[in-house]
């Protein structure tokens, strides 16, 4: 598999936080596929810093709040 | 923007079945220049051909992923993938480019200093036969690339 990248988020929690928001309908509002979504959410995928501006704006959130790094 | 779930997995069977198409092309002609490795006529028709192959299969997968993103533009993680099996691909092309290179020199260099080399070394065609190896190779990689990062969620 796949080695996970060391950005982690809060995508889910925020997505069952905000009337169980499917990740289809964040997909849609970000402007990219499910699967890119699903990568994200599995930290398999570092979004750029446009699409984590944009997920963290449809929650009405800082983007630190959203994503965060663990790492040396 | 569209999201249909589908365009992954779409691009993930495409580049799998091109994959597949491309690595049974090579050794069927390499079946068949080995049968008469002397025949430099044939061996250049059948380069020839598997180099068209490898340009209509470029051409035919490009066609029908334009014709799938028209539903499920790239996005950023495919504009990734599609970077990273390029990056890739480019450096087992190059791998490729230098080894004719430094074979093609190398037989020049042992033909002028009088130096006897392996038989196989001193074929006129070697540079060739490196070459279309590391072209097909690199497609190899190119589409085997794309199909693994889709399948591995990269």
């Amino acid at each position: 598999m796949m080695a996970k990248t060391n950005v982690t988020n809060a995508i889910r929690e925020l997505r069952a936080r905000d009337g169980a928001m499917t990740q289809q309908e964040l997909a849609e509002r970000v402007g990219v596929s499910r699967q890119t979504i699903v990568a994200i959410e599995k930290a398999k995928y570092s979004p750029t810093l446009e699409l984590a501006f944009k997920i963290a704006q449809v929650f009405g959130e800082p983007v630190e709040r959203v994503f965060g790094y663990e790492g040396g | 923007m569209n999201s249909k779930g589908t365009g992954s997995a779409f691009r993930e069977a495409m580049a799998w079945k091109t994959c597949i198409a491309t690595a049974i092309a090579y050794p069927c002609v390499m079946a068949v220049v080995l049968m008469n490795p002397a025949s430099a006529v044939r061996t250049a028709w059948l380069y020839g051909g598997l180099i068209f192959f490898l340009i209509v299969v470029e051409i035919v997968f490009s066609i029908i992923l334009s014709g799938a993103t028209d539903e499920t533009p790239d996005d950023e993680r495919d504009c990734a993938i599609a970077r990273r099996s390029s990056r890739y691909s480019h450096v087992v092309l190059s791998t490729g480019v230098i080894l004719a290179i430094v074979n093609l020199f190398g037989q020049s260099i042992a033909l002028d200093l009088g130096i006897s080399v392996r038989e196989f070394l001193a074929d006129p065609l070697l540079t060739a036969h490196v070459l279309i190896f590391f072209v097909y190779a690199s497609e190899i990689v190119h589409f085997g690339t794309i199909a693994l990062d889709y399948r591995r969620g990269g």
